[in-house]
């Protein structure tokens, strides 16, 4: 055979491998795990597939491409040829900074001028439900993890300078501000701390966006030192060890067959029969996200036996069930999801359990409030009657609502000062309905009452108590009260408000 | 499904030319009139009916024109064909656009009647290709196909079926009935088709994001971002339409049928004349051939002359879509025509200045781009307004998407396009078009190959999916 025959050949050879590349990567390496920051798309149904609409069919090439070996290769040689022969990155879920740093996009887009006013009222709830916490001496610790790119700044430069617009600065200004004058107690701010290490290559990864493991335990000893609710034995000047490890940024979402060096502590596990200093709390519930899920033997080794519930895994204990047993509950989440995820707490999975949980524990410490100073605001000619609208005085006593947007509106006195303030109703439901308490804030959204901002209190089919210790930031405000939004009827015959302490006595619990 | 969607290039296409070689005698064309249908269902679902259809009727028709005696119910017959076909087109792409304006002039509500129509995909180069039939028949330049496997494998040819080239059935009536299946054909089919995938994929694809960040508010865009934009677009549009033609020649050439060339370097031309022999070479002979011709073309004086470019270049518009920005641009390019030929005479395709190139005709074309790629006239206007603003405050003003496209990879790839503007008009036909067999030949096309797979594979398979460009028309 001539050179030239076997050359026309070998260029139908490589055309046909070109062909049959998925299938025979399919073939040798099997399905890969999900790549490039994407989740895999589903397989369609058959019959959808020989039907006649297009979609199931883009949709199986796509589930089938997602997991080919040959996808992930060829999103890495894209991704590589901007980044090793440029040291660039932009794609969907990264971009490259200064110096080949990378970043995870979101958090800029998270926080972009776009979305400030959402973010702002979102960081209003976060503030609200840690005073909603400390009002009612709720166990529990928001523990805020840092945006890479509020402790990295001096990274942030190229195509991340793109992204971060104006508003991120405001933005961080403002949670840094609210955390710092935080009255609570309750807010954890890990950024600020790492913000202020002078060890800026213990800080965060390269081509990962979480912390290295110096800054984590660093984050850890300022939680586990907590001045009220300290939560495990803090580990000081432990050995480090060196491991090189897949980055996340580099590798599952660029494909880049890049590693990366980390010091992890040798972490040596407390013995709790044997030490003279005891965790002050036996059972802590931790519902965290990636930043403590990359400090698991940690919080496993110094802490007390903790639940720990990493949020949106599978396979993790039920967060209602652990919490039923928590003497603490840490709350642990990343900046940028702060406002999106207290912004709607009580409806965002395990954030529901959580706001669950601290009605429960409120309605518990609002049984020892000083109610024999109680207001009653219902109608009887009393200066602080509620505003009831939409609802109508029944002959046996009480208000009852009708039809939907039933409304009360009440107004703890200004003069009960930095008392916080108990409310306890009596309401009978024909059926499991849900209540709604607004408490406004400084928001900057239209909205002068907003889900972050509320209590979503269950209610019972028949007769249902509440009960509930609201901040002392809400006196002199107008508190709206839906008893129901659908158009059943609901009874209140009970309303009640009282400060908590008593006037004569001292804001504080003995 | 186009020819960069994985599942055309992993599935459907080596799927499909397995069993055409498999079955490249008796069943050839039955093969390949099997595929094109599970081709365009796989993409149009039921509107396949239609396509059926117009084979069915096209090859019926032929058949009797075939046979039918010279004389009156001979023309007639044709001009019921070739208005049927004109009927199937008119209905399922203009009718819309048409009573809309009439709902615009008169007020009336006559466009809600249409508006659930779907475009069937590809209908424009099947009907125009069904009407080229028997007109041919009709002249006796081709004789009526006999079978109707083989003209409905004509007529549906998936290569060519949703994006052209038009091809005519006197050109592969030959092929068709002995397919020309040989190494030769399979490995430069093989190249063909590479090349202009890679013509799609890196460049066109690349130009078009940055045609759509710089035309994404054109009530807003700024004189840079207009010329930046429109430049864009003109080299989007050729990589994008050529690439396609490479594809659809190269899978041709593998199944054994051998399409006409498409394009000719289009922007090495000198006047607008020229370039309509170098552009979209399958349309604009349709046109020449079937319709300016039969209307007296530059036969029947100047000015009989003039009219009927007008009439050909305002259908030429029209075909391309149901917009008034298409026919806009097909006047456009008219007026300009006449104004060729007012100034040189018919000599105005032969003109051989390549400053005209520079000065001229690209100038003209871009503009026209602008036209063509516009949603409304009202955009097309912004933008035309924009290109000439060039004391306004921000006329250096970019859009922000611009930059965040501005990778290493975008920037080769769009000064790759660009070099199309550069490109001598006389440089030979490239990698396929040297002489086979010679080894160092076949060595950098093997190599080129090489390359050229690998970045496509990457590329598509890294890539987020963009339709043609030609898919609508």
């Amino acid at each position: 055979m001539s050179a030239s025959r076997l050359l026309r050949r070998a260029r139908l050879a490589v055309f046909s491998l070109c062909l049959l590349g998925p299938a025979l990567a399919w073939a040798v390496t099997g399905p890969v795990e999900s790549f490039g920051g994407r989740r895999q798309a589903e397989f369609p149904e058959v019959a959808d597939v020989i039907g006649p609409g297009a979609e199931a069919r883009a949709q199986l090439t796509d589930a089938v491409l997602d997991r080919s070996w040959l996808r992930r290769t060829a999103l890495g040689l894209r991704s590589g040829f901007d980044f090793f022969l440029f040291g660039q990155a932009d794609q969907d879920n990264a971009v490259s900074g200064l110096d080949g740093w990378l970043f995870y996009r979101p958090q800029f887009e998270a926080w972009n001028c776009e979305a400030v006013d959402q973010v702002r009222d979102g960081l209003e709830a976060l503030r609200f439900q840690s005073e909603f916490a400390a009002a009612g001496d709720l166990p529990v610790l928001f523990a805020i993890a840092p945006n890479k790119a509020s402790v990295e700044r001096d990274r942030v430069g190229g195509r991340a300078a793109r992204e971060m617009d104006a508003c991120y600065d405001q933005v961080e200004a403002d949670l840094r501000r609210m955390t710092r004058e935080d009255q609570t107690g309750r807010l954890v701010d890990h950024t600020a701390l790492l913000q202020n290490l002078d060890s800026p290559e213990r800080r965060f990864y390269r081509y990962d966006t979480h912390w290295r493991p110096w800054a984590a335990l660093e984050a850890f000893n300022q939680l586990a030192g907590h001045p009220v609710y300290p939560s495990g034995l803090p580990l000081e000047h432990p050995q480090f060890e060196t491991v090189r490890q897949r980055p996340d940024i580099a590798r599952r979402i660029l494909a880049l067959p890049v590693t990366e060096a980390a010091e992890y502590p040798v972490v040596s596990p407390v013995n709790w029969d044997e030490t003279e200093e005891r965790a002050r709390f036996a059972s802590i519930v931790v519902s965290h996200d990636s930043f403590y899920g990359s400090i698991r033997d940690i919080l496993e080794a110094r802490m007390a036996a903790p639940v720990l519930v990493h949020q949106g895994l599978p396979e993790m204990p039920d967060l209602s069930e652990a919490l039923a047993e928590a003497d603490l509950l840490i709350v642990e989440r990343v900046e940028r999801h702060l406002h999106d995820q207290f912004g709607r707490w009580a409806e965002v999975g395990g954030e529901a359990a959580i706001h669950a949980w601290l009605l429960e524990r409120s309605a518990l410490a609002a049984r020892r409030c000083a109610w024999d100073e109680a207001l009653d605001l219902m109608p009887g000619g009393t200066a602080a009657e509620a505003d009831f609208r939409r609802m109508e005085n029944l002959p046996a006593g009480g208000m009852q609502t009708r039809g939907s947007n039933a409304r009360i509106h009440f107004t703890p006195p200004a003069e009960w000062g930095d008392a916080p303030v108990c409310v306890r109703a009596s309401v009978t439901a024909t059926r499991d309905e849900q209540s709604w308490v607004f408490v406004p804030g400084a928001l900057l959204s239209d909205a002068r009452y907003v889900n972050g901002r509320s209590l979503h209190i269950p209610l019972e089919e028949g007769a249902n108590e509440i009960a509930f210790v609201l901040p002392a930031s809400v006196a002199g405000e107008n508190l709206r009260w839906d008893p129901v939004r659908s158009n059943r009827p609901v009874t209140v015959t009970a309303l009640e408000i009282a400060p908590r302490f008593g006037r004569s006595a001292s804001s504080q619990p003995d | 499904m186009v020819f960069s969607d994985p599942a055309f290039l992993f599935a459907f296409l080596p799927i499909s030319l397995a069993l055409i070689l498999l079955l490249s005698g008796k069943a050839h064309s039955l093969s390949i009139l099997a595929l094109s249908l599970v081709f365009y269902y796989w993409t149009s679902g039921a509107l396949t009916v239609l396509l059926a259809a117009s084979i069915f009727g096209n090859w019926l028709l032929g058949r009797q024109l075939q046979d039918m005696p010279e004389g009156r119910w001979r023309d007639w017959s044709l001009r019921a064909g070739v208005c049927a076909n004109l009927a199937v087109l008119a209905y399922f792409k203009y009718a819309w656009f048409i009573a809309g304006n009439i709902d615009a002039l008169l007020g009336w509500d006559a466009s809600g009647l249409f508006a659930t129509i779907i475009l069937p995909i590809g209908i424009s180069f099947f009907t125009f290709q069904g009407i080229s039939y028997l007109i041919d028949i009709r002249r006796g330049d081709v004789e009526a196909e006999p079978s109707l496997i083989r003209f409905g494998a004509y007529l549906s040819f998936f290569p060519q079926l949703i994006a052209g080239p038009i091809v005519r059935y006197r050109d592969v009536r030959d092929d068709f009935r002995a397919p020309q299946i040989s190494l030769d054909n399979l490995a430069g089919g093989a190249s063909r088709f590479v090349h202009g995938l890679l013509k799609k994929v890196l460049i066109a694809d690349t130009a078009g994001r940055f045609a759509d960040a710089c035309f994404n508010a054109p009530a807003e865009i700024s004189f840079a971002a207009a010329w930046l934009g429109a430049l864009a677009f003109t080299i989007q549009i050729y990589f994008d339409f050529s690439g396609y033609s490479d594809m659809a020649i190269g899978i041709g050439r593998m199944c054994g049928i051998r399409i006409r060339e498409n394009f000719c370097r289009p922007y090495s031309s000198a006047t607008l004349t020229e370039f309509w022999r170098r552009w979209h070479i399958s349309l604009s002979g349709w046109f020449r051939d079937y319709l300016y011709i039969p209307l007296g073309g530059n036969r029947a004086g100047t000015i009989r002359t003039y009219r009927n470019l007008a009439i050909v270049f305002l259908l030429t518009g029209a075909w391309h879509g149901a917009a008034w920005t298409f026919i806009l641009w097909g006047l456009f390019h008219g007026a300009f025509l006449i104004i060729e030929r007012l100034a040189v005479g018919a000599r105005a395709g032969d003109v051989h200045a390549i400053w005209l190139r520079f000065v001229y005709l690209l100038p003209v074309v871009i503009i026209s781009w602008v036209l063509f790629r516009a949603d409304s006239v009202a955009d097309a206007g912004h933008v035309l307004l924009a290109m000439v603003s060039l004391t306004d405050p921000a006329a250096w003003h970019l859009p922000e998407a611009l930059h965040a496209l501005a990778t290493p990879l975008n920037l080769i790839a769009l000064t790759l396009g660009g070099l199309v503007f550069v490109m001598p008009k006389d440089v030979s036909g490239g990698v396929w078009a040297a002489q086979t067999g010679r080894t160092g030949v076949e060595a950098w096309r093997l190599s080129y190959l090489l390359v050229a797979v690998s970045v496509v594979t990457v590329l598509v398979l890294a890539t987020d999916f963009s339709p043609f460009l030609y898919f609508q028309f």
